[in-house]
């Protein structure tokens, strides 16, 4: 396959719904790492008014977080769509899905006010919306890909995540699903549901990196391994680390 | 009794305060006197609802307090009020403990205070106020305000109050929201301006604040404000609202409203809908004619610290204050810049955040800031410094396209090595956005270097 003709399909899930802390840059970045990578990555915007989606047409989905107000009409929306999804995740797909919209593909959110959100069952997580925020840094070591990666992000917590899937992360610091482990996010299969904010894709390349591999491997391209200067992030990472190596904090799960 | 001893303890620290710093003291008598009378603020007499004004939203709220204030005493009006921006209960404690007899009575024909959106349901109900001006609802501190949303449903049962009347931002979605709950609205906006803008394609807009939907702009006026429609439940702005501020002439520093000429004290396009406020909260709240009120707008200062410029050997160092965290102020920062087309040095010094426990290192609003138009411009140098986040910022600015060889990077906030840098520049035309500690120790080094 001629290298020219490499591309990453990505859908972006309602972008103008689910806007909040800066999350289009994931799929900046996804783009700078696929060209680094001799491939394009087509991004589609979907939303409401789009017809025939498909989420087997994608190699990458990215679901950013938005206000917990919006889920339900998100997940009316998506609720055709569960069997495809369910096909892709099982697939080896990469699905993305950042922050408070891990709560659109779980079990049951329950809201502050005693309400609920019926999620679309696709990880076996349930949330309860956090009377008061909680916002700090991350720093855990992941494994995608059957590689580990350490990855920095930030973390606006506004519900608690009871997850009984696998961890996507194992904290050295910060406060990941509850607070009370070490647990960060959920992954199932290439599918990461994650609670790093940063945009996680811009400050940690190297889980880019492995992302976009993954999604060309998936397309039938052959893995070729691809080099680019990642010294910024890496300066960032070790600058941030001893930050929160110093922080006063009043978390005691990583102690 | 318990309201008396709170008084005379609250005066007797003002007292004190009043001896070693005159220019101190805007919250800490009333935070102490609440801890004897919780409900203090309820006990002063003398205030009736009907002429209390409360003044929240994410950005605007002391400019927009300032320039009423200095409005309605230029025509003769007596207010209370919290000017130093003191915004939590403590804050109006302290401004009506200041102002009131040894009985806890207070004289003055209106009580004007700037509330936190958080704090605005508790400051209500000890303080019934009967108006409510409300600048927008943005992402802001989102540390401890979360997204838009939780702030929005802290709010929100304050609009509903009996007999409450609102002043609405006719163009921002979430604040012109609140006039599906009561009648009672008066409308406040801007017209299309020079410096008015629409975003490149890929930047997100909003969920409508009603339905969920998306929420379309005609254009900016403000980042995150300006005319809009939702394209699902069709809630969009008044094609006109109540109180508009038209004609904006910047480089001619003036504008019309209600047909008289204004003066722009400040000729930055952010400021324009607190003039619209202004305008509209002088005349409805107050009686205070366009006419009249265009008179105060001449001598009108703001409160320091947001636009300031520092004289730096051959050097205008123009300083641009953003709150941390808040992506509508960083775009206004970098609109101003891009509409400079002269060539200059860009100085971006976002840090970490670390007004509460835990400090952390949040860059992420960055990205929800279009800085296309300020990288095609003529920049001929980016200076990104501050501890620990210095590297994204340049990150970002990569992201948009910048030549890494243009950016410099120091992990530092030194303001040595900051001038340093700017010493380096060959432009005289030098913006920086930072907080506002470090431009205070730069122009405290500046003043001892000027002593030597």
């Amino acid at each position: 396959m001629a290298e020219m003709n490499k591309t990453i399909r990505a859908a972006w899930l309602f972008p103008d719904i689910l806007y909040i802390h800066g999350e289009r840059g994931n799929l900046l970045a996804l783009e700078r790492v696929a060209k680094f990578a001799g491939a394009e990555a087509v991004i589609d915007r979907i939303d409401f008014n789009t017809e025939g989606f498909d989420p087997m047409n994608y190699d990458f989905i990215f679901c950013p977080p938005g206000e917990i107000a919006s889920f339900n009409a998100v997940v009316e929306w998506l609720k055709p769509y569960k069997a495809q999804f369910e096909a892709f995740v099982k697939a080896g797909r990469v699905l993305l899905v950042t922050g408070t919209s891990q709560c659109i593909f779980g079990g049951i959110t329950k809201r502050e006010d005693g309400s609920t959100v019926e999620g679309l069952g696709l990880i076996d997580c349930d949330f309860n919306e956090r009377r008061l925020v909680y916002g700090d840094d991350l720093n855990y070591m992941a494994q995608f890909g059957g590689e580990e990666f350490e990855i920095f992000g930030s973390q606006i917590q506004m519900m608690d995540v009871e997850s009984r899937e696998e961890p996507f992360g194992q904290l050295m610091y910060g406060f990941g699903n509850t607070g009370k482990d070490r647990n960060e996010g959920s992954i199932k299969v290439n599918s990461i549901f994650t609670n790093t904010l940063g945009p996680i894709l811009v400050l940690n390349p190297w889980l880019t990196k492995k992302i976009v591999l993954t999604c060309l491997k998936n397309s039938g391209f052959e893995e070729e391994d691809f080099d680019f200067d990642m010294s910024l992030e890496l300066k960032s990472l070790e600058t941030k680390k001893q930050f929160t190596s110093g922080k006063v904090s009043r978390l005691t799960n990583c102690k | 009794m318990k309201f008396l001893l709170a008084l005379w303890f609250g005066k007797a620290i003002n007292f004190l305060i009043n001896i070693i710093d005159k220019t101190r003291g805007s919250n800490f008598s009333g935070e102490k006197a609440l801890l004897i009378d919780k409900q203090m603020v309820a006990h002063f007499k003398g205030i009736d609802p009907e002429k209390v004004l409360f003044i929240t939203g994410t950005n605007g709220k002391s400019t927009s307090n300032n320039l009423i204030n200095h409005i309605l005493k230029t025509n003769g009006k007596t207010v209370i009020s919290n000017l130093e921006g003191a915004n939590l209960l403590a804050g109006v404690a302290t401004a009506l403990l200041k102002s009131s007899s040894l009985l806890g009575r207070v004289k003055a024909d209106y009580f004007i205070f700037e509330t936190d959106e958080r704090f605005l349901p508790i400051i209500h109900a000890q303080l019934p106020a009967k108006n409510l001006l409300v600048t927008n609802l943005q992402k802001d501190q989102v540390q401890r305000n979360g997204d838009p949303d939780f702030i929005y449903r802290k709010v929100a049962p304050v609009m509903k109050k009996e007999g409450m009347r609102l002043f609405l931002n006719n163009e921002e979605p979430r604040a012109k929201s609140f006039d599906k709950v009561t009648s009672n609205v008066i409308t406040y906006g801007v017209e299309k301006h020079a410096d008015s803008f629409v975003k490149q394609e890929g930047f997100p807009t909003m969920a409508c604040p009603v339905c969920h939907h998306k929420i379309v702009f005609d254009h900016y006026n403000n980042d995150g404000v300006g005319p809009f429609l939702c394209t699902h439940c069709g809630n969009k702005s008044n094609p006109e609202a109540d109180y508009v501020v038209r004609d904006v002439d910047f480089a001619g520093r003036k504008f019309t409203a209600e047909g008289v000429e204004f003066n722009m004290p400040y000729n930055i396009p952010y400021m324009l809908y607190n003039y619209a406020a202004a305008v509209a909260v002088a005349k409805e709240f107050a009686g205070i004619e366009p006419a009249d009120a265009a008179k105060a707008f001449g001598s009108f200062k703001n409160v320091g610290g947001r636009f300031e410029i520092l004289k730096y050997k051959d050097k205008t160092i123009k300083y641009m204050r953003i709150k941390q965290e808040n992506p509508e102020t960083l775009q206004t920062c970098i609109n101003i810049m891009a509409g400079d087309k002269e060539k200059k040095m860009v100085c971006l010094g976002l840090c970490p955040l670390v007004d509460m426990i835990p400090n952390y290192t949040n860059t992420f609003y960055a990205f929800d800031c279009d800085f296309s138009q300020l990288a095609a411009g003529d920049v001929e140098k980016y200076f990104c410094f501050s501890e620990r986040v210095c590297y994204d910022t340049a990150n970002r600015l990569i992201y948009e396209g910048v030549d890494p060889e243009k950016i410099v990077i120091i992990d530092s906030e030194d303001v040595d090595q900051i001038f340093a840098e700017i010493d380096k520049a060959e432009t005289d035309n030098i913006y920086m956005i930072t907080w506002l500690h470090t431009y205070e120790h730069m122009q405290k080094k500046l003043k001892l270097k000027e002593a030597e």
